[in-house]
């Protein structure tokens, strides 16, 4: 799907390596993990990926200078293929106190992004009373509705909420971005987003992969054979 | 009172319909965190509508059509200039990865005492020009036609019907945008974006800055988010803001003191205190009968 060949992420005032060069290929049914020191320039390799793939056509190489697509600088070669979706999840530290202007319930917030039809038995909504207003739903809740619509929206249309390429009806490849999903969860929770990310990435008949960037890989190893990629800064 | 009635008909429509649309606007601009900006955009109009009355007196322009259309344009220049500004500016602090610098409200508000500067300024070089800054501020009914009036209803009424059926998907750009900070439609962000600027510079150069900040902003203050829904709360904006301009111009026509833009502000505000008291009604009722 993707292959990174000395990808390294550079300060932004000094133009200076932050990292040392990530060599990887993410292939489909992988499950990577990204982890490392703070500050080494995980969150910054996640935005990196992102905006070069959502502009990069199936097969190839970036079509405009990779500068121009990203606000943050790296140096090294990003290439995409077969890729139809990217699928992001970032989640932001501010995601447990962000408030929203619109009335707005849990409920609201799923069918906001996809026409399929709620399942309340789907695990990430089991438990949750999605009458809630989101202004008072606590992170945790916050954070199951946003992946639940994210798997559901995937497994509809390819995702609305993802750069899609090509025709999206058809069994879609698909890159899931995850910036440390489990932050502040209880137990529960974490065990819970961890066996719905396995899960998703191993549904039988799709062509799916994700790069998740957490610092507890233990949750994730339990459950699968997963990919460690342990980034180290540059000196 | 019925011959000003007849004679404002087409203004009054117009004005009436303006306003769900200002609303409708007003609460997609608030879900973005936009405020500030959109104080900055229609900052942008008014200062624009003063420059291109200005312009026309200068070149001695008299065909009010022309006049009209001279006007909005400049109001849209200068909204859309204003509005360029701020973009640039998001890009550049996003570069920078300042977004969440305390001290961006400095920079914005400079941007928006600046326009205002600039209106002084151009009035005070020609000071015959004092009666564009007020209606600038306090919009010129008695100069707008009856043509003008049905362009603007039409306008506000095309403009009201796309919020209304997009309401979904514009909400959902907007949760996207400052919730999760990505826009997955930016086309339509670009069309909402310029819709508004449209509305807002038809909106200006008829009722002024008051009524149309007043009906961006009062029905949403006044109805609150809590204990409503999405599509319930947006039927509630477009009451009050329609039962409120209404009631207003009413008021002011019957009455020989009181200007037109401070008493819809009032009855903005009354009609959405109304509606709020009628929703809490309603909904105790349920309560109870559910019990």
């Amino acid at each position: 799907m993707i292959s990174l060949s000395g990808v390294q992420i550079l300060d932004r005032i000094t133009n200076e390596p932050i990292c040392a060069p990530i060599e990887t290929e993410i292939r489909a049914g992988d499950l990577v993990l990204l982890t490392g020191p703070n500050g080494v320039g995980k969150s910054s390799l996640l935005n990196v990926l992102r905006n070069v793939l959502r502009h990069t056509p199936r097969n190839s190489r970036p079509s405009r200078n990779p500068d121009q697509l990203t606000a943050t600088p790296f140096r090294g070669s990003i290439r995409a293929s077969s890729l139809d979706v990217i699928l992001e999840v970032i989640h932001h530290p501010q995601l447990s106190s962000a408030r929203f202007a619109l009335p707005l319930t849990l409920r609201d917030v799923r069918d906001l992004e996809t026409d399929r039809e709620l399942d309340v038995n789907e695990p990430l909504l089991r438990g949750l009373d999605l009458t809630r207003p989101w202004d008072t739903a606590s992170g945790g809740e916050k954070q199951r509705v946003i992946l639940s619509t994210t798997f559901a929206s995937a497994s509809v249309s390819g995702g609305t909420s993802g750069r899609t390429f090509g025709d999206t009806t058809k069994n879609t490849a698909s890159l899931l971005l995850l910036d440390e999903p489990t932050n502040h969860l209880d137990r529960k929770a974490r065990e819970l987003i961890a066996d719905e990310i396995v899960r998703w990435v191993h549904e039988p008949n799709a062509t799916r992969a994700a790069l998740v960037v957490t610092h507890e890989t233990s949750i994730f190893e339990s459950k699968t054979s997963t990919k460690i990629i342990e980034m180290l800064g540059a000196n | 009172m019925i011959e000003l009635l007849r004679l404002y008909k087409w203004t009054i429509l117009s004005a009436a319909f303006a306003a769900p649309a200002l609303a409708l606007i007003g609460a997609q601009i608030l879900a973005r965190g936009w405020a500030t900006r959109a104080l900055i955009v229609s900052q942008g109009s008014s200062t624009g509508l003063i420059c291109g009355l200005a312009a026309l007196s200068f070149f001695e322009v008299s065909n009010t059509f022309t006049r009209y259309l001279g006007a909005l344009t400049s109001s849209l220049i200068v909204s859309a200039l204003a509005g360029s500004i701020l973009v640039l500016f998001d890009r550049s602090e996003s570069k920078r990865s300042v977004s969440n610098d305390p001290g961006m409200p400095s920079v914005l508000f400079s941007i928006y005492v600046g326009l205002i500067a600039i209106g002084m300024l151009i009035t005070s070089i020609s000071p015959h020009l004092e009666v564009s800054m007020s209606t600038a501020y306090i919009g010129d009914l008695s100069t707008v036609s009856d043509l003008e009036s049905r362009l603007g209803l039409a306008i506000s009424l095309g403009v009201s019907g796309w919020i209304w059926l997009k309401w979904r998907p514009l909400t959902r750009d907007a949760f996207e945008q400052f919730v999760l900070a990505r826009v997955s439609q930016p086309k339509r962000q670009l069309v909402f974006t310029l819709i508004s600027m449209i509305v807002l510079s038809v909106a200006m150069h008829a009722m002024g800055l008051v009524f149309v900040l007043g009906s961006l902003f009062v029905p949403f203050a006044v109805l609150g988010q809590h204990r409503s829904n999405l599509f319930r709360f947006r039927t509630e904006l477009v009451l009050t803001s329609v039962t409120g301009t209404l009631c207003g111009f009413l008021l002011s026509l019957g009455s020989e003191i009181l200007p037109t833009s401070p008493t819809i502000f009032a009855c903005l505000a009354l009609a959405g205190f109304t509606i709020r008291a009628f929703r809490r009604s309603s909904e105790r009722q349920s309560v109870i009968s559910a019990n």
